[in-house]
């Protein structure tokens, strides 16, 4: 029956390690993802799709 | 389907974007509510409409007016009739990202995102309003810049530092446009003996108020209640009364910008004097504003190209880009 815990045990160990492995990781891409998202290129979608809204419909309409 | 939703919780006006479509409502933030019943009579510019002119049994309120939530029942009816004015309901269930006065405490806030999941939002977040600013300001706050966002709004004032995709020094105070008004009731009460309503004191402002000597220095008829004789009676105001009146508060509002400038670190405040501060919210439009500003603080001010859109715009791209900004909402950090 020992072969049940120490496969438990490895099996803890390497997910443990796995998940330091990817937090140091998704720490850089997080942050990478974060900038990116605030770029000036990522932030023109808004204005276009608030033009295109102005030009079509009525504010104060919720497209319904 | 559900669309996700960004809102601008002013305290001078709401606005709503919606994920894929742009902005759908823009309106006074104002309630109002029969004292008896306790039901809810209008909101927006209906009930904006009612401020300073209902019978005794109507109270038309704006809830976040001083930058704190005052009624806690109010705020959240409103924010729940926001919701299902632009299509929310239990079986939608949108996520939603709100924008509050950075001055509100942790149970305000709380308070809001409540409101929100109640009124059948899957999520609610906050986030900061400087930053919802400058995003919509499009100001570079992706790159290791300094970036200093100033918002003027109804009830509140809040200046920025923002590098890096973060807020570096953030200053917020309880004045703003809404004090403006009442400094020019005030002033007219006592110099000139007549009561003016808070709308009439906006108006004011925004015919002929000025924070510098302007080129146009024409005068307003003003209409109130004589004090006196409680008979109506019209006065004359000039460009230059409003000044005087209008200057302490000014004043105040100009100090928090320069306590945000010496929080900045050495690093970045040598970036404003070649990129400048950027102007934004309703409070910001006071003629001549920009230039004493300026005056003050040595540091040139830009105005941002949608005052009084670009924080909901901020906030509209933080819906679009949900996953990615996540760690940008309060709450989010420990
Ligand atoms: N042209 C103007 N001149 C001076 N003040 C203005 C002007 N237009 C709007 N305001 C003031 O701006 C305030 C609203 O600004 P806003 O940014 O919408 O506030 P908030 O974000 O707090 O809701 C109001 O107090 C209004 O009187
Ligand atoms: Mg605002």
């Amino acid at each position: 029956m020992t072969w049940v815990y120490v496969l438990i045990a490895v099996v803890l160990v390497v997910s443990v390690w796995l998940m330091r492995g990817r937090r140091v990781e998704s720490g850089m891409t997080s942050y990478r993802k974060h900038i990116d998202a605030l770029s000036s290129e990522s932030r023109r979608g808004v204005r276009e799709v608030n033009d295109r809204q102005r030009n079509g419909r009525r504010p104060n309409d919720t497209g319904k | 389907m559900a669309r996700d939703l960004a809102i601008d919780l002013g305290t001078a006006n709401t606005l709503v974007y919606m994920k894929g479509r742009g902005i759908v409502l823009n309106e006074p933030s104002v309630i109002a509510v029969n004292r008896q019943t306790g039901e809810v009579l209008a909101t927006g510019r209906e009930a904006w409409q009612m401020i300073g002119r209902t019978p005794g049994y109507i109270v038309a309120v704006r809830p976040l007016r001083g930058g704190a939530i005052t009624d806690f029942e109010i705020t959240e009816r409103m924010i729940r009739l926001l919701l299902q004015r632009v299509g929310v309901s239990r079986f939608t269930r949108p996520k939603v990202v709100i924008c509050v006065p950075s001055a509100i405490t942790e149970v305000e806030r709380r308070a809001v995102t409540d409101a929100a999941r109640r009124a059948g939002a899957a999520d609610a977040q906050l986030i900061e309003q400087p930053m919802a600013a400058a995003i919509g300001a499009d100001l570079p706050i992706d790159e290791p810049i300094g970036n200093m966002v100033i918002d003027i709004g109804g009830g509140t004032s809040e200046s920025a530092v923002i590098s890096l995709g973060g807020i570096v020094a953030l200053e917020a105070v309880r004045v703003g446009s809404f004090d403006i008004d009442a400094s020019i009731q005030a002033y007219v009460r006592r110099e000139h003996g007549i009561a003016i309503g808070e709308r009439t004191a906006e108006e004011v402002k925004v015919a002929i108020g000025s924070a510098a000597e302007t080129e146009d220095e024409s005068q307003a008829e003003v209409r109130g209640r004589d004090l006196m004789t409680g008979l109506p009676r019209t006065v004359v105001l000039t460009p230059e009364e409003v000044r005087v009146a209008i200057d302490d508060t000014l004043s105040s509002i100009i100090d928090s910008i320069k306590r945000c400038l010496a929080k900045a670190p050495p690093e970045l405040a040598q970036d404003f004097l070649v990129r400048g501060m950027y102007l934004v919210g309703g409070g910001g439009l006071l003629r001549g504003l920009p230039q004493r500003i300026e005056k003050e603080t040595n540091v040139p001010v830009r105005m941002s190209n949608m005052p009084l859109e670009a924080v909901v715009m901020g906030a509209g791209h933080c819906i679009e880009h949900y996953d990615a900004l996540k760690t940008m909402f309060m709450g989010a950090r420990r």
